[in-house]
């Protein structure tokens, strides 16, 4: 009677199954816990970096003002809006009453022009989650895509994700091209830990990119 | 025009005055006593000079100076002079200067603060677009602490601890689907084993 049951399936098949369901298992547990994490100090900064040279970087287009940042490995889509710098000398995060939208520094540089072009998002609200949220899932080799004015995309690979602590906050690193003459990116917003006396974050993530495609 | 015959001395000379225009930064100060620059920055040094002291030594006052300033003989004439510092909160006016002699004489001049640059606006350089704003030089403050009581936001495993269930769910699904074949299949197994 068991015989009859099992009929269908060789012992051979059945191992190759069980072996095939194996590593299936496995790689559904890479993907869900995601590229092993970088190794961060004691203060809970750390850096990942695009491993290898990374594609070719664009020749910089003429300058035009952002409408819209897409960064497909955040599920970010949101539109854009011209911010100055806070009385603290940091650029100005649009308000908290608009937490679904991307502020962009009017004095530095237009994305996808020679330069860095800076983006800076709140990661929460005082109650909810707020346009970069999820900006810690972007990994080096991602595409961050910038629709501007004159209606051309700009789209740029990440090569470097950082968050860096605020007390040991290196603004060339963070505001300043990584190389002369390039059309750089950053997407800025809180990371660390929050400090609820002193109201606020340890910690920046900054995700920085370089054109390297154009529509 | 026949520029070919102008004289080499009008040229020296028309390069001298030139060159002098803006040596000393234009010491036309009025007055008896000379401030060079007459047009001083907020914070910069200047030059006092005066040729109507007798004596070897006088003090010299201004409401931009940081400091009263000494002074002295000069080497090569019976002029007396001396450094100041202009205060950094001096303001964009005229101000006068007093000098007081060894002998209790006095002189005054007057000379100028300018606090913003004389200057043309530079052209944008096309790596700093706009020499005028400035690299932010701060950490952003970007979140309101909404979400830190899910999670202490460590970035560094954020993405191990996806706050969203919709992205747990098909991971979760997919896994037990697994499960379940490789429990079937081990069940087959040992069934086919035992026959």
């Amino acid at each position: 009677m068991a015989e009859g049951r099992s009929a269908g399936l060789s012992p051979r098949t059945a191992k190759v199954l069980v072996w095939a369901v194996l590593l299936a298992a496995l790689w559904v547990y890479g993907r869900t816990h995601g590229a092993a994490p970088a190794p961060a100090d004691a203060a809970g900064a750390s850096v990942q970096l695009l491993q290898g040279p990374g594609p070719r970087a664009l020749k910089p287009l003429k300058g035009s003002d952002p409408v819209t940042l897409t960064v497909p490995g955040a599920g970010v889509e949101a539109p854009v809006i011209e911010r100055g710098l806070d009385d603290t000398g940091a650029v100005d995060a649009p308000p908290f009453t608009s937490p679904g939208e991307v502020g962009w520094y009017r004095g530095g540089a237009r994305p996808g022009a020679t330069g860095v072009a800076l983006f800076v998002g709140h990661l929460d609200t005082a109650t909810a989650p707020a346009v970069f949220y999820r900006l810690a899932d972007v990994r080096p080799g991602e595409r961050v895509r910038v629709t501007r004015e004159d209606g051309r995309t700009a789209e740029f690979t990440v090569d470097r994700v950082e968050t860096m602590d605020k007390r040991r906050f290196d603004a060339e690193r963070v505001y300043g091209a990584h190389v002369k003459g390039r059309a750089e990116v950053r997407l800025i917003t809180c990371g660390g830990r929050y400090e609820p006396d002193k109201k606020n974050y340890t910690a920046n993530l900054v995700v920085s990119g370089y054109l390297t495609g154009k529509r | 025009m026949r520029r070919a015959r102008v004289p080499l001395l009008t040229v020296s000379a028309a390069i001298v005055v030139a060159a002098c225009s803006s040596c000393g930064g234009n010491a036309f100060a009025a007055g008896d006593v000379i401030v060079s620059p007459s047009q001083a920055r907020p914070g910069s040094k200047v030059e006092i000079r005066t040729s109507k002291c007798q004596g070897t030594w006088a003090i010299a006052r201004s409401e931009a100076f940081v400091a009263e300033a000494r002074l002295a003989k000069a080497q090569d004439n019976r002029a007396l002079w001396g450094e100041a510092q202009i205060r950094n909160d001096a303001q964009s006016r005229q101000y006068e200067v007093r000098v007081r002699c060894e002998d209790g004489g006095q002189a005054t001049g007057s000379f100028s603060v300018v606090a913003h640059h004389p200057g043309p606006k530079p052209q944008p350089d096309p790596w700093r677009p706009d020499p005028w704003s400035p690299q932010p030089w701060r950490p952003v403050h970007a979140g309101g602490g909404g979400t830190a009581a899910d999670k202490n936001a460590d970035t560094t495993t954020l993405a191990d601890e996806r706050p969203s269930a919709a992205g747990y769910a098909d991971d979760l699904a997919l896994a037990a689907g697994l499960a379940t074949l490789l429990g079937f299949a081990g069940h087959r197994l040992r069934r086919r084993g035992r026959r």
